[in-house]
């Protein structure tokens, strides 16, 4: 359990005044999904910020691999952990396959000329993802399901285990959101780690080995699906009504009363 | 080997070895081209003679040098350098700011030369000293944007743009407070034609004096290319690919600050070139730095060389160059525009 991110009560406060985050602590290592739940403006992408060494807490600390956060160079971090951001957009025609090469800048440096062996394993890595047909396409145009598997290509060309994806879902369509959570499972059998922010309760009920729960700047609960996401935790995090129906597998999907 | 490779790899080459051939033939034409005609073929005999491939022809060498060499050859020489540093400027700026309509007067460069050039006009003091105060004016202004943008709070483009923008509107204030105070019978006129730009005064000199500045800057923004497509995609993407966000953007802001402020203390004010380059070549070898930063530098020396080509010979007397690169960059802007829109809409 030594490839960890772990994260040890961490506080951050806005410009505002506001404290956004007040003792929060989440961790996730390779072979696991952890889903992180909670409202807007709940600090869920100021947690991953801090995690991924974006921010810097007032109090608390970011441990990788066991060892401080602010004692690892960015690239070294970079290998390790990749980062998706939400709904991505580029200001330039980047080609997919530009973008997917991008990932390689940790390892090889900044100066290592792009050489065939880089194209042909972007190419491999747009195939095993099911979007080869799109590596010479522009970046700009193609649809934000494929953005996020261009941009989960590039963490994977980054060689890091340990994926953070703010909000993966969102715009995606239901398909696109589906086959995204089939993908993460994959990843995860072959021993990847993802901590993602998610607003979709089943998603979160369905493909996560545990489900952290952000509420007041704390992580509230975390724990199994089983254990942490009930009609209650849904009232509390969003203030609706629920009733919780139960799938013949055991599975909890939420209705709104 | 990939074929993908390959294949990328031979266009990238096929289209710079067209840019750099377009860039020997626009000098060449230019060398012949003037008050004085020459025909390419005349160019072409000097320049083997010169090589010691053929005799020179007596009767004509000492024409064709004092005009090709002492007085052609620095203008393009300048046009070359100073067109491509501009270019590379702009590119390199909208990287950092992830803007298709960023170019070297964002942060207020240019604003700050002007000022600069106008107080040493008014001054009445040497043309080294309007250079040297442009170069400080430019530099002065992009810093002093970089400050304002500091008293927003956390530095990020936006507070950056902002800082720059404040920081050119003084500058732009303070240049008419002098155009105001001058003399309207020769300061005015002068400030005026400084702010039009030309390369006419540009010596043999100053140019091997300053190109071997102005190719460092480009170089080493050539070289921080790879990051600089990280910054293209976002602060947050840059930073989780490794990169070190604040120092790259502040140390390609400086590159470009440092290159530009030198060619526009070289040649007065000379626009567009440095948003619409950019533009063109990105069409060319598309948006990634590596590529796109050589591909700027040569498309704007061919175009500069081109547009003072033409400031010098259109008219019986000189047309000041900002106003050439206006007049066709606007034209070319907007069909390059038609084409680029796709890529960030």
């Amino acid at each position: 359990m030594t490839a960890r991110l772990a994260a040890h009560a961490l506080v951050f406060t806005r410009e505002q005044k506001r404290r956004v985050l007040d003792g929060a602590t989440l961790a996730f290592g390779p072979g696991e999904i952890v889903s992180l739940l909670g409202a807007n403006g709940s600090g869920k992408t100021t947690l991953l910020r801090l995690m991924l060494g974006f921010l810097r807490p007032e109090a608390g600390a970011v441990a990788l691999e066991g060892r401080d956060l602010r004692a690892w160079s960015r690239r070294d971090i970079a290998k390790r952990v990749a980062y998706v951001a939400q709904n991505h957009v580029a200001p330039f025609p980047y080609r997919v396959r530009d973008v997917v090469l991008l990932g390689r800048l940790p390892r090889a440096g900044w100066l290592t000329p792009v050489t065939g062996r880089d194209f042909e394993s972007a190419d491999a890595l747009l195939d095993q993802l099911g979007i080869l047909s799109l590596a010479e396409r522009s970046y700009t145009e193609v649809s934000g399901g494929e953005r996020q598997l261009v941009l989960i290509a590039r963490a994977l060309a980054q060689g890091a285990r340990l994926l953070v994806m703010d909000e993966p879902m969102a715009g995606l369509d239901y398909g696109a959101q589906i086959r995204l959570m089939r993908l993460l499972q994959d990843l995860k059998q072959k021993g990847l780690g993802v901590l993602l922010s998610t607003h979709h309760p089943e998603h979160a009920f369905w493909a996560s080995d545990s489900i952290a729960l952000l509420e007041q700047g704390r992580i509230a609960a975390n724990g199994a699906p089983h254990d942490v996401l009930n009609a209650e935790a849904i009232e509390r995090l969003y203030r609706v009504q629920v009733k919780t129906l139960t799938a013949p597998d055991g599975r909890h999907a939420f209705l709104p009363e | 080997m990939s074929r993908a490779y390959s294949t990328d790899r031979a266009r990238t080459l096929l289209l710079f070895l067209g840019l750099v051939a377009a860039l020997v033939a626009t000098a060449v034409l230019a060398l012949s081209v003037g008050r004085y005609g020459f025909s390419v073929g005349d160019i072409l005999g000097f320049l083997a003679s010169r090589a010691n491939l053929t005799a020179p022809d007596p009767a004509r060498d000492d024409l064709l040098r004092n005009i090709l060499v002492e007085i052609r050859l620095p203008r393009i020489l300048a046009a070359a350098v100073i067109g491509a540093a501009l270019s590379v400027a702009g590119a390199a700026y909208q990287s950092v700011f992830r803007n298709p309509l960023a170019s070297p007067g964002l942060l207020g460069a240019l604003g700050g030369a002007s000022f600069g050039a106008a107080l040493a006009l008014i001054l009445g003091l040497s043309w080294v000293a309007v250079q040297g105060f442009a170069f400080a004016g430019g530099i002065g202004a992009v810093a002093l944007g970089v400050v304002v943008a500091g008293l927003f709070g956390e530095a990020s483009t936006i507070t950056l743009i902002l800082g720059g923008m404040i920081s050119g509107a003084f500058f732009t204030a303070a240049l008419s407070i002098l155009k105001y105070a001058a003399d309207p019978y020769d300061q005015l006129p002068a400030i005026v034609y400084w702010l039009m730009g030309s390369l006419a005064s540009i010596s043999l000199t100053q140019i091997l004096w300053t190109a071997p500045l102005m190719l460092a800057g480009m170089a080493a923004l050539a070289l921080l290319g790879r990051p600089l497509d990280a910054l293209a995609m976002g602060e947050d993407e840059a930073r989780g690919l490794g990169v070190p966000v604040a120092a790259l953007r502040y140390g390609a802001i400086a590159a470009a600050t440092f290159i530009s402020a030198l060619s526009v203390s070289l040649s007065g004010m000379i626009g567009w070139i440095g948003l619409f380059a950019p533009h063109f070549a990105r069409l060319m070898v598309g948006p990634g730095n590596a590529r796109l930063l050589p591909a700027s530098a040569l498309v704007g020396a061919i175009f500069l060389i081109a547009a003072d080509t033409l400031a010098r010979s259109c008219t019986r007397t000189e047309i000041p160059i900002g106003i050439i690169t206006e007049l066709l960059g606007i034209p070319a802007f907007i069909l390059v525009l038609r084409r680029a829109r796709k890529g960030w809409m």
